[in-house]
């Protein structure tokens, strides 16, 4: 069956033509899952509503541009992950605007309060090596991140995103393969760097 | 990087690579390194699965608050239409600029009349001038001149 005649695609129809109630039905069905994909990303919990109420107004407003070449969960990951990058490169500016404006010793001061505390080396380990793979991420196309997110992070199988995607097996592991190779040349590169995370 | 490799990675990281995918590894040293790499970054990415535990949960008003940021967005735009924008100065600061442009070469233009209708030759200036010219400065002078006459009498 054609995913535009099904109970999910009539609804999408719904919404695109201005029914509020299927907006809100759509809203519901993914706010958990749209959470849950902020939460694995992100990792700040108070944060976590703020982007989800971006992602479902973006949902809103772009509504009528979707075109059934994929599944709606699959069209509303790709916006959810997109507007975590975003945030968090908001977030990195934001930080770096921060830091410009303090002197040498206040930096220091506030980076040893960050990593200095017994109590926090490990929260702050997995926070480090989350940066280190949100890093590597920033480095392939957004096509490419979705991608590998919908493998490594969703589990999907390559029959599953063929059928998601509307494309074609082959194709699909030959992106995932140039994916793979350009977060490796990425992940050499960022090895370089002395800010390496163990 | 080999087809072998390419064709079958996905199977490999499944664990349902066929035979001669391995048996290509095992006599292929840069294939095998580059899967290895590709392995570890995959299992980094794992770092963002979500744990369902620690995961934030949506309120039971979230959807209001979307409903809330539409109705928002909705008027910013609205407002955005009558709202001037930066396109808008440009356009007033290129306004500005061409009025005074032609303010500056028309009072350039006027001056030159000015100065052509005056006159600044030497004949226009003996006659603004003229000493036998009838004029009410030299009647005063006559008349101070009389009454001090008159006085000395």
């Amino acid at each position: 069956m054609d995913y535009e005649n099904t109970p999910e695609g009539s609804l999408v129809r719904r919404a695109q033509a201005g029914d509020e109630a299927a907006f809100q039905e759509i809203v519901e069905r993914y706010q958990s899952k749209v959470f849950s994909i902020i939460h694995g990303i992100v990792r700040q919990r108070n944060d976590v509503e703020d982007i989800a109420q971006q992602v479902f107004t973006k949902i809103y407003f772009s509504m009528r541009n979707f075109d059934f070449r994929s599944s709606l969960i699959t069209w509303v990951y790709k916006i959810t992950v997109n507007e975590c990058f975003d945030y968090l490169r908001k977030k990195k500016v934001r930080k770096l605007v921060y830091e410009s404006d303090m002197s040498e010793d206040e930096v220091r001061r506030v980076e040893n309060s960050e990593t200095g505390s017994g109590r926090t080396v490990r929260a702050d380990t997995a926070l480090a090596r989350r940066d280190y793979v949100v890093k590597l991420l920033e480095r392939v196309s957004g096509e490419e991140r979705d991608l590998l997110m919908l493998k490594e992070v969703e589990g999907y199988s390559v029959e599953e995103m063929a059928r998601r995607l509307k494309m074609n097996e082959n194709t699909i592991k030959v992106k995932l393969f140039r994916a793979r190779q350009k977060l490796v040349k990425a992940s050499q590169r960022l090895d370089r760097v002395p800010s390496r995370v163990e | 990087m080999h087809d072998v490799v390419v064709n079958e990675l996905e199977e490999h990281f499944a664990g349902t690579a066929s035979a001669a995918f391995h048996a290509h590894l095992a006599t292929c040293p840069p294939c095998r390194a580059e899967v290895e790499s590709m392995s570890q970054v995959s299992q980094l990415l794992a770092e963002l699965k979500s744990d369902s535990e620690t995961a934030a949960v949506p309120s039971p008003f979230f959807y209001t608050r979307v409903a809330a940021s539409i109705v928002e967005h909705q008027n910013t735009d609205h407002w955005g239409l009558l709202a001037p924008g930066a396109a808008f100065f440009r356009r007033v600061a290129f306004a500005s600029l061409v009025v005074l442009a032609c303010l500056g070469s028309y009072l350039v233009m006027h001056e030159g009349d000015t100065s052509r209708n005056s006159g600044t030759d030497a004949a226009a200036v003996i006659a603004e001038h003229d000493v036998t010219a009838d004029h009410a400065a030299s009647s005063d002078r006559n008349l101070m001149l009389v009454t001090l006459a008159s006085y000395g009498e």
